[in-house]
């Protein structure tokens, strides 16, 4: 059984206290509660009446309600699409009994959409699979504290308590890294969404510890390849946020380093993008120098 | 075509001293015929310096060519030694190329 007491905010139960109290619960079960939801640790005699009391009245609650699922971005997600939504992840519930599932994507808040992705969080290593629309795609354990997870729970619905931590750091090099794959795929005329995304939401995660939601996420990277000059955007948005997210000792170094690294090509070959990569760190250096 | 004629093959276009990392047979196996075609055609581009590299932060003159294969999560990363010979090709899905770029410092 999921953790009741993560439907419940110290803020939602203090504003409800004069119609909960005493109907629902009594003075002293009230004050078990709100130790229980502000993480306290309970006597044993106060364990006892929330596990044989408290809890139970909750899940009688809860049942009654039909409450069952935590939903995350509720305003962004379609009438119709919320209820389908829940019944698909009813439905794989009991397939992947007592596991963690969460449906998140376009499915929710698009009117078009291709496919519905169901996630499943898993302690063994198993293979998606699809059925119809509905796309199973298993994730480890770890998976909980990663900036992505953070992102595709942001428009979710889900059967546990989603935990809003990331437990991930990128530094400056890793981001230009992955801002010279882009701008390569760019320049080969290949598809380079999936590494813009991953570059944007990585951006505004070190630059103001943004989480972009599958959706926040989508109109950016649009707004940047429908751009007329996608890489001349790109560049000056990495400007834009490295400034921000870093010693300007450790931007300085970092941006020699590679300034560097990319400034001998081969004999006789012009590197169209490491002249474009220099360039954008020339401009970062400018400004935090 | 299966991986290892194509092994043959690529040793022919780059040299003996080239290896092959990632799951290169099982990913090689499992591309379409069409994007097999595709990545001995991205290969000798690489030789013939028709295709631009990145260089690495972590080695020293380590240059790498990276090609994505449409409609799937497959990359491939060819080193090489700036103005010497190919180092390696690698082969994967796409969260191993994360983790093998990382490495690489690419």
């Amino acid at each position: 059984m999921r953790r009741l007491e993560s439907y419940l905010t110290q803020d939602n139960l203090e504003a409800a206290k004069e119609q909960v109290v005493p109907c629902i619960f009594s003075e002293n079960y009230y004050r078990i509660l709100k130790a229980k939801i502000r993480g306290n640790k309970l006597t044993k005699n106060e364990q006892y009446y929330y596990n044989h009391f408290i809890k139970k009245k909750l899940q009688g609650i809860f049942n009654l309600l039909n409450i069952d699922e935590n939903i995350k971005g509720k305003e962004y997600i379609k009438k119709d699409r919320l209820k389908k939504a829940i019944s698909i992840l009813k439905k794989y519930a009991r397939k992947h009994k007592n596991q963690k599932l969460l449906i998140s994507g376009s499915f929710l808040y698009n009117e078009a959409y291709n496919d519905c992705d169901v996630f499943v969080i898993s302690k063994y290593k198993k293979e998606y699979y699809r059925e119809g629309k509905i796309h199973i795609n298993f994730l480890p354990e770890s998976v909980e504290k990663t900036l992505f997870f953070q992102s595709i729970s942001a428009i979710s619905i889900a059967n546990f308590t989603l935990n809003n931590k990331v437990e991930e750091e990128f530094n400056l090099s890793d981001l230009l890294h992955l801002y010279e794959v882009v701008i390569l795929l760019i320049i080969q005329k290949d598809d380079y969404l999936q590494e813009l995304r991953d570059l944007v939401l990585r951006l505004e995660y070190v630059s103001g510890r943004v989480i972009l939601s599958s959706l926040q996420l989508k109109i950016i990277t649009e707004k940047i390849t429908k751009s007329k000059n996608p890489i001349q955007v790109i560049g000056k948005y990495v400007v834009a946020m490295i400034i921000n997210a870093y010693p300007p000792a450790i931007i300085k170094k970092t941006l020699t380093n590679f300034i560097e690294k990319n400034s001998l090509p081969e004999r006789g070959k012009v590197q169209k993008n490491w002249q474009i990569y220099n360039q954008t760190y020339k401009e970062a250096k400018e400004i935090v120098a | 075509m299966l991986h290892d004629e194509v092994k043959k093959e690529i040793e022919a276009i780059l040299g003996t001293t080239i290896s092959f990392d990632g799951h290169f047979d099982m990913v090689f196996d499992n591309l379409k015929e069409t994007r097999q075609e595709q990545l001995i055609q991205w290969i000798e581009e690489c030789r013939d310096g028709k295709q631009y590299s990145l260089a690495s932060d972590k080695e020293k003159d380590l240059l790498a060519f990276i090609l994505r294969f449409r409609d799937t999560n497959f990359r491939a990363i060819l080193t090489k030694k700036k103005n010497e010979y190919f180092i390696a090709l690698f082969l994967d899905k796409h969260k191993y190329y994360e983790n093998e770029r990382r490495k690489l410092g690419i």
